[in-house]
């Protein structure tokens, strides 16, 4: 009988007892379905951190909206984010905007009302995908036609070949 | 890096009263998006942002039916998590195939590709007419492409457990991922540069001596150059 998914989890991170560690070892020897799946385990934990480990943050930020305020983790205030760092440079904003840069974009998220707005500062060309993967917007954006987003919903937005993932929530 | 006692503490509680779930979220979304790559080398950007959506859908599920162990990370089980979602995810998107016969100008373009690939060719029969160790030896240059019906193989070929050479994965791998981080910086793309393993590193991986191995790979470079001139794998 194939040992249980953590048991073999645990095997791939020496954390089994010896005696349970042999069993498991005359298992996955014999079993290549097991093997299989210890191989990839063991091989993806090793690569790993090629991909997570000072990755572009601004890929996959994540912002959360909610209330009053836009949330990113634990923090509140306007966002400059970069490819590889993101420092908050208004801790105390109270004015829900949210700057990021993205391709060398800069972009300005405002929240008004039930609506998200973005505009960027010098012209830029942009995509705007819904979770649904629809296209909400293609072109070109700038501060004299900004883009309005509807508030519930979590965006890809792409410039270039950059891509951050928005999530909207309860704005 | 997932803080593990963390993780485990917000999926706990997650469990218990529904909360946490946008910071759980938050913390998972890198792993998840970078998924396909890291698991299965698929680095289109397209992919990775489709699967994203398809396990965020299924997160909730995911989260309710873990059961923390002491003895296993979540990270660990995740990806075990996230292997099953994928397969299952790549079985759902796959478009039905419909074959369109090649117009004449393809057929001309195939032909001449032919002709390029003569090297590809030249590459692939030497490779298929190597010893099974010899072949072995060329493919733990690349570690990176190991199968684990390769692993099996070298179990056999060295006389020794699958799962004893599994545990000494990491003394092949570690060395080419932190040659690539390097020279790639993080990858996240299939336009990389590829590292060699080196026989040392090869040789620790099989418990074997070190000039064994470069002597095989001498013997590889002779067979290779009488038969194609030229030594591809340097």
């Amino acid at each position: 009988m194939c040992p249980d998914d953590q048991d073999l989890c645990a095997w791939v991170e020496n954390q089994l007892n010896e005696a349970d560690s042999k069993k498991l070892e005359a298992h996955i020897n014999q079993c290549p379905q097991c093997f299989e799946k210890a191989f990839f385990l063991k091989k993806a934990l090793l690569r790993e951190p090629l991909f997570i480990e000072g990755k572009k943050l601004v890929e996959k930020i994540v912002l959360w909206v909610e209330r009053q305020n836009i949330k990113i983790g634990n923090t509140i205030g306007a966002l400059n984010a970069k490819m590889s760092e993101l420092s908050f440079r208004n801790h105390d904003v109270k004015k829900e905007v949210v700057l990021l840069e993205i391709a060398g974009l800069k972009l300005k998220i405002e929240k008004n009302g039930e609506e998200i707005q973005l505009i960027s500062e010098v012209q830029g060309e942009i995509q705007i995908k819904n979770q649904q993967d629809r296209i909400v917007f293609s072109g070109k954006i700038n501060a004299q036609s900004p883009v309005y987003l509807k508030g519930d919903q979590g965006y890809l937005i792409k410039s270039g070949n950059e891509e951050i993932m928005l999530e909207f929530k309860n704005v | 890096m997932i803080n593990d006692q963390e993780i485990k503490k917000l999926i706990e509680e997650y469990q218990q009263n529904q909360q946490n779930y946008p910071r759980i979220k938050e913390i998972l979304s890198e792993l998840i998006y970078h998924f396909p790559a890291i698991g299965f080398e698929v680095y289109h950007e397209d992919i990775k942002g489709d699967f994203y959506l398809y396990v965020i859908d299924r997160l909730p599920k995911i989260l309710s039916s873990y059961q923390p162990r002491e003895n296993a990370q979540f990270k660990t089980f995740f990806f075990l998590v996230l292997r099953n979602h994928y397969l299952n995810f790549v079985k759902a998107r796959k478009p039905e195939r419909k074959s369109i016969p090649l117009e004449k100008d393809e057929i001309a373009a195939e032909e001449k590709d032919t002709g390029k690939n003569v090297d590809l060719e030249k590459m692939t029969l030497l490779f298929a007419s190597l010893s099974p160790k010899y072949r072995l030896i060329l493919k733990l240059r690349c570690p990176e492409f190991l199968l684990p019906e390769d692993m099996l193989a070298l179990g056999k070929e060295f006389g020794q457990n699958p799962s004893e050479l599994l545990k000494r994965l990491d003394l092949i791998l570690k060395d080419i991922y932190r040659q690539e981080k390097k020279i790639n910086g993080n990858t996240g793309s299939k336009n990389k540069k590829i590292s060699l393993a080196t026989p040392r590193a090869i040789a620790e991986f099989l418990g074997i001596r070190a000039n064994l191995v470069s002597k095989w790979l001498v013997e590889i470079r002779k067979i290779a150059e009488s038969q194609i001139g030229e030594f591809y794998v340097s």
